[in-house]
């Protein structure tokens, strides 16, 4: 596992949450043409449920997320 | 008060913008009532009178057509306000809300309503706010009714009501609500038949569990691809 410790987004982050926390995270879900964004689902998965949804590399998809969350900040920052 | 609701009420868009002093002296203002399974709150066609907050058990709303026929539209969960169109003058009941379960609401009566509504203009704001967003959701379910396949339709309500009153559990995302399989079809305008046939056919590709008034979501996913016809 690549992913480090200060990462935000992990494995078992309900993506519903994370589009809210972190909106610059959206761009990494539609430029893979997933249809979470907007999804009643996206409360209950998990970043693991669309991985897997989509046949995706689960290292390289978390890294992308993670990269898009350090380039922007939080939009729910107190 | 005798009761300890599951949402905050400041987390209701009913009392967007208001101070938390201002929510408690509008709930403080209510009386509760408390009614029996089969019961109801109000009917088609009364007065629009008095405005509600359910706080425990679950509500249907339902409308009869002149022939005697009935439809499900909605199912009422707390923390939700209901009869929200008492905050617009003279207007009627447009459904009946019955209790299906035993039921504790907050009700706010026709004059009390009015004294709160110009000491909180903001109520009438949110209020209007959460009509529009049934108007919303009214209009595309009718948007389906008129375009989509059976199959597609009530793979989104299932997925509506998943979204507003699921909760997730180690097998699936559970819907768990008193509907039958003929309120299913009311509600997305279809047969029983279709309906049975429809559900089971998605229990055998795993998508789902489908129990007595009870759906367990296995499959998410698999559901959202029907509802978005991307197969």
């Amino acid at each position: 596992m690549i992913s480090q410790p200060e990462n935000k987004i992990l494995p078992e982050s309900r993506i519903g949450d994370l589009m809210r926390k972190y909106p610059g995270a959206i761009p990494v879900f539609l430029r893979h043409r997933m249809v979470c964004v907007g999804c009643w689902m996206a409360k209950f998965d998990t970043v693991a449920d669309a991985v897997w949804n989509y046949g995706l590399d689960m290292e390289t998809f978390l890294w992308e997320l993670n990269q898009s969350v350090d380039s922007s900040p939080p939009d729910g920052a107190e | 008060m005798p009761f300890q609701p599951v949402a905050r009420p400041e987390d209701l868009t009913l009392f967007k913008n208001l101070s938390a002093e201002e929510i408690r002296s509008i709930l403080n203002a209510a009386r509760p009532q408390h009614l029996e399974a089969g019961e109801f709150y109000f009917l088609q066609d009364d007065p629009a009178e008095a405005f509600y907050i359910l706080i425990s058990g679950k509500v249907r709303l339902l409308q009869f057509t002149p022939d005697g026929q009935q439809t499900l539209l909605r199912i009422i969960v707390p923390v939700t306000p209901f009869g929200a169109v008492a905050l617009a003058e003279d207007e009627v009941y447009p459904v009946s809300a019955q209790a299906v379960e035993p039921c504790a609401a907050l009700v706010w009566g026709k004059t009390l309503l009015n004294q709160l509504l110009s000491r909180y203009p903001r109520l009438a704001v949110n209020a209007v706010k959460i009509m529009a967003e049934h108007v919303q959701e009214f209009q595309q379910r009718f948007t389906e009714i008129a375009t989509q396949r059976v199959e597609r339709r009530l793979a989104r309500m299932i997925l509506r009501l998943a979204h507003q009153t699921g909760v997730k559990t180690p097998q699936g995302v559970e819907v768990n609500l008193p509907l039958s399989r003929q309120d299913l079809a009311e509600m997305v305008g279809t047969t029983l038949y279709t309906v049975s046939r429809t559900l089971s056919q998605w229990e055998s590709q795993g998508l789902i569990r489908a129990g007595r008034e009870r759906i367990l979501i296995l499959h998410p996913h698999g559901l959202v691809k029907i509802a978005e016809e991307e197969t």
